[in-house]
């Protein structure tokens, strides 16, 4: 007897961010879990981190890994099978094919579920780059959207896929590692590769001058401070760009980092900015110093633009960085975002039971075998 | 007679089209005391003379069957052609301008075409209406009744006991021009709804090429209302699925292309045990009474226990396959077709190898028509659309000065009179011989000259300008080297060139 099973699929590296909290929630239900990677994700991972960080995954969730090549090919291994798809990065635009495709042709025994996999994301809530770079018609192949915000919230959303957005709320929220301590230095993220960086402009190189001014600064205090790379960007090592001596670089997958043990974090627009609020962490966002870049959906945050804005944000994140915090309780609330870990693990538990479990048995077809996955 | 199939290369006789059309009867023929061989169209050379009677090129649609056709028939060989897919009706259809032109442009030089079907026989006569045709049904393999008879008795009783029919779809699903394979089972699907409205779950198996198994070929699949499995075809899987299918669904769309295939695939279907359920166009009606046109037909046929193809209807269905796919009666008809050519002649001043031809490569054309041009003692040219190619034995060539003109010692060989002293004259030896000289010392006023200096060397030509183009080499060509006689080759479409009287 064909059992119901999650399938979660793997396409991008930073896909694997965004799954694991839910497969790890998939793990406690009476389902068989499976992960189906495509052929493009282990080429993207030149420093092999995300494929140990992917293993480790199924290793706890007790699924197999099957790479697929084209959409027959993981078509193949889904048929005869029936439960959910679930996906972090699927959309009609060129970078999501792998998986748009696949949820095109799905059996009908799977519901498709393309996960909200980020802040500002594509489809669900845009910036003004990402508008200029993909359009506002971007459309899903999947049946549910689970959100982090309400359908209102959506604002780029196309209106045929508004009936199908499920509230789960971010579901980084359920794994945030804190192990108690607490660090001297802060965290700069760099999504440099971003269409954000590049759309209107291109600020990649004020971001790196500004950044290194300030560490010319941190080290004249003898400070240092940690440079997260984006897992799936990766600009400065794919571009072999040398980070200054007293930055010291951290590409380790989000979940095993404690954001909470650092003193600030900035980054330029980008989930990470959420990911630091979330953790508590006096946070600055940073934009180019003309104002050129769209931060509108970051209202509320500290923005830094020029170099003083910087070494001011420094010295108020050691100093009142209450302050800071209580301006991100407030930018949260306004979100209207799912926020309790609670309340966000009961409603991927909810999602989870509804696109599993469609089918009280498997479709007829099921039955007539081949190979699954 | 020593009969000879010309195929493109020693792979396609493997394929499905040699391996059902030749093979089958290559030994019923032999017991009529004709030999049939297989021959890859590279074999040919001038250093190895035809041996057989008679030439059938089989898919060979490019210009390296022009030469050969030419030259086998001034030897006095029967040539022929044979044709089993429609890419010739379609006038208006550019995409398959290079087929049209191609059949035009062979059809001198043949003295009989075979088809797969009737249809296909109006096609070609269309093009050569002198010309006598054959049409030689695709040959069935084997054909056990009493195993078959058995076959169908299981899986009937299956079906009747639970309710449920298994039905295979099995074949190409998709074409680069043509909306055929899987569109034909997506568009004729409401069919198996007559099957469940009878009471029947449908069980729908899938064996088809990986190429159509698309994202779009998929969702087409994707819309089917009933359970399916989809796997990639192999002989061996479509030879299981026969066997433990019911019922081989086998919809056929009205299109020029569709209604011009053979009865192939109903016939493999039926000789494997299966009912063939065929709805829309009804190609195959030549089978009568053991086709399915509707489903509710099937269905009652079912829940009675009566099938078309029956233990009972075996002979019947024996003495319909001998009429139109029997191997043995098949090879019989062609032979008394090809018995009943008329003699040829041979042109007693023809020595073979030493005709005096060549090839004129168009915007897109394959190396592979100057190497058998070579083989064959042929030269080569390319028009000036593009960049002459190194291994040309006339190249014109853009200089800031005008064109320069550069011959192989095989062209210079075949040089007009005054053209030759001209090239002495004028020109400059070449290492390894062969000449090359000013176009407009050699031919003053050439209209090759001015066209080339008009018309710079680009990708996609203009269509107004193509015609030209051709007219105008094909006469500089003429002016130089005076009766070779030049095939055009150009697979681009919609490229052509203008008719010629």
């Amino acid at each position: 007897m064909t059992r119901r099973k999650i399938v979660f699929l793997f396409n991008l590296l930073q896909d694997v961010n965004i799954i694991r909290p839910v497969a790890l929630l998939a793990r406690e239900m009476d389902v068989d879990v499976a992960f189906l990677c495509s052929h493009k994700f282990a080429p993207r991972d030149k420093q092999k981190v995300w494929t140990r960080a992917l293993q480790t995954l199924a290793a706890e969730c007790g699924a197999t890994i099957s790479e697929y090549d084209s959409p027959f090919a993981a078509y193949r291994l889904l048929q005869g099978g029936y439960g959910a798809l679930i996906a972090a990065s699927e959309s009609n635009l060129p970078p999501h094919v792998e998986v748009h495709d696949l949820f095109r042709v799905a059996p009908s025994g799977y519901t498709r579920v393309t996960l909200q996999h980020g802040f500002e994301c594509i489809g669900f809530l845009q910036n003004r780059e990402h508008d200029k770079a993909h359009g506002r018609n971007v459309r899903f192949a999947a049946d549910i959207l689970a959100t982090w915000m309400p359908s209102h919230r959506m604002a780029s959303m196309a209106q045929s896929e508004r009936d199908k957005v499920f509230l789960t709320g971010p579901g980084l929220l359920l794994q945030q590692p804190r192990d108690g301590k607490n660090l001297a230095e802060g965290i700069v993220c760099e999504n440099l590769h971003s269409v954000r960086l590049s759309a209107s402009g291109d600020f990649r190189q004020n971001f790196m001058t500004d950044f290194a001014r300030f560490c010319v600064h941190l080290a004249g205090r003898g400070e240092t401070v940690c440079l997260r790379p984006h897992p799936g960007g990766q600009f400065l090592m794919r571009n072999d760009i040398a980070a200054p001596a007293n930055a010291r670089l951290d590409a380790r997958p989000i979940h095993e980092v404690d954001l909470g043990a650092f003193a600030f974090g900035i980054s330029a627009p980008s989930s990470v900015v959420l990911d630091m609020v979330l953790a508590g962490l006096p946070t600055a966002v940073w934009a180019d110093a003309r104002g050129v870049m769209d931060l509108d959906n970051y209202e509320g945050l500290t923005v830094i633009r020029h170099q003083d804005d910087w070494l001011a944000f420094h010295r108020d994140a050691r100093l009142r960085p209450d302050m800071i915090r209580a301006r991100q309780d407030q930018f949260l609330r306004g979100l209207e975002m799912p926020l309790d870990p609670a309340d966000v693990r009961q409603r991927f538990i909810a999602l989870l039971t509804l696109a599993a479990c469609r089918f009280d048995a498997p479709p007829a077809a099921s039955r007539l075998g081949g190979p699954t996955c | 007679m020593k009969i000879a199939v010309v195929l493109l290369s020693e792979g396609h006789a493997a394929l499905a089209g040699a391996r059902i059309r030749y093979q089958r009867i290559a030994q019923p023929l032999k017991a009529l005391g004709h030999s049939l061989d297989l021959l890859p169209i590279s074999q040919f050379s001038a250093e190895r003379p035809p041996e057989h009677d008679l030439y059938l090129f089989s898919k060979c649609e490019d210009a390296r069957s022009l030469i050969l056709a030419r030259q086998l028939r001034l030897q006095g060989r029967h040539v022929g052609i044979d044709g089993f897919d429609d890419y010739f009706s379609q006038h208006h259809d550019s995409r398959h301008i290079r087929h049209r032109e191609w059949l035009s442009a062979i059809a001198p030089y043949c003295d009989f075409f075979l088809t797969s079907t009737p249809r296909m026989r109006e096609v070609f006569q269309s093009y050569m209406p002198d010309v006598p045709g054959h049409v030689l049904n695709d040959p069935f393999g084997a054909f056990q009744e009493e195993g078959v008879a058995n076959l169908i008795d299981g899986k009937l009783r299956a079906a009747r006991t639970h309710g449920r029919i298994s039905v295979a779809w099995f074949g190409v699903g998709d074409h680069p021009s043509f909306t055929v394979g899987l569109h034909d089972l997506s568009a004729q699907a409401q069919a198996f709804r007559a099957l469940q409205r009878r009471g029947f779950e449908v069980r729908l198996r899938i064996l088809t090429n990986r190429r159509a198994l698309t994202p779009q070929g998929l969702a087409l699949l994707g819309r089917l209302d009933v359970p399916f499995t989809v796997d990639e075809w192999s002989l061996a899987a479509e030879n299981a699925l026969l066997a433990e299918s019911l019922v081989a669904f086998i919809p056929v769309s009205a299109q020029s292309f569709s209604i011009a295939k053979s009865l192939n695939r109903a016939v493999t279907a039926l000789t494997a045990g299966a009912q063939v359920l065929s709805p829309a166009y009804p190609l195959y009606d030549p089978l009568g009474d053991f086709i399915y046109g509707s489903a509710d037909g099937l269905a009652d046929d079912i829940r009675n226990g009566d099938l078309k193809v029956s233990r009972t209807r075996m002979p019947a269905l024996s003495k319909t396959l001998t009429q139109w796919g029997n191997p043995v009666q098949e090879a019989d008809l062609l032979a008394r077709f090809l018995n009943s050519l008329p003699p040829l002649a041979a042109d007693a001043a023809s020595r073979w190898g030493q005709e005096r031809g060549g090839v004129i490569h168009g915007c897109v054309s394959p190396s592979v028509c100057t190497d058998l041009a070579h083989a064959m003692n042929h030269l080569s040219v390319t028009l000036p659309f593009n960049d002459s190619r190194k291994s040309d034995d006339l190249r014109f060539i853009r200089q800031p000065k005008g064109v320069q003109v550069r011959l192989s010692p095989a062209a210079e060989a075949c040089l007009d009179t005054e053209v030759r002293k001209k090239f002495k004259k004028f020109g400059e030896r070449l290492d390894g011989g062969g000449f090359k000289a000013r176009l407009q010392d050699i031919l003053p006023g050439s209209r090759l000259e001015a066209y080339m200096i008009d018309h710079p060397v680009t990708a996609t030509p203009l269509l107004s300008s193509y015609a030209d183009g051709v007219a105008i080499m094909r006469e500089t060509l003429a002016r130089m080297t005076p009766g070779v006689a030049y095939f055009l080759s150009e697979k681009s479409p919609p490229f052509r060139e203008a008719p010629r009287p």
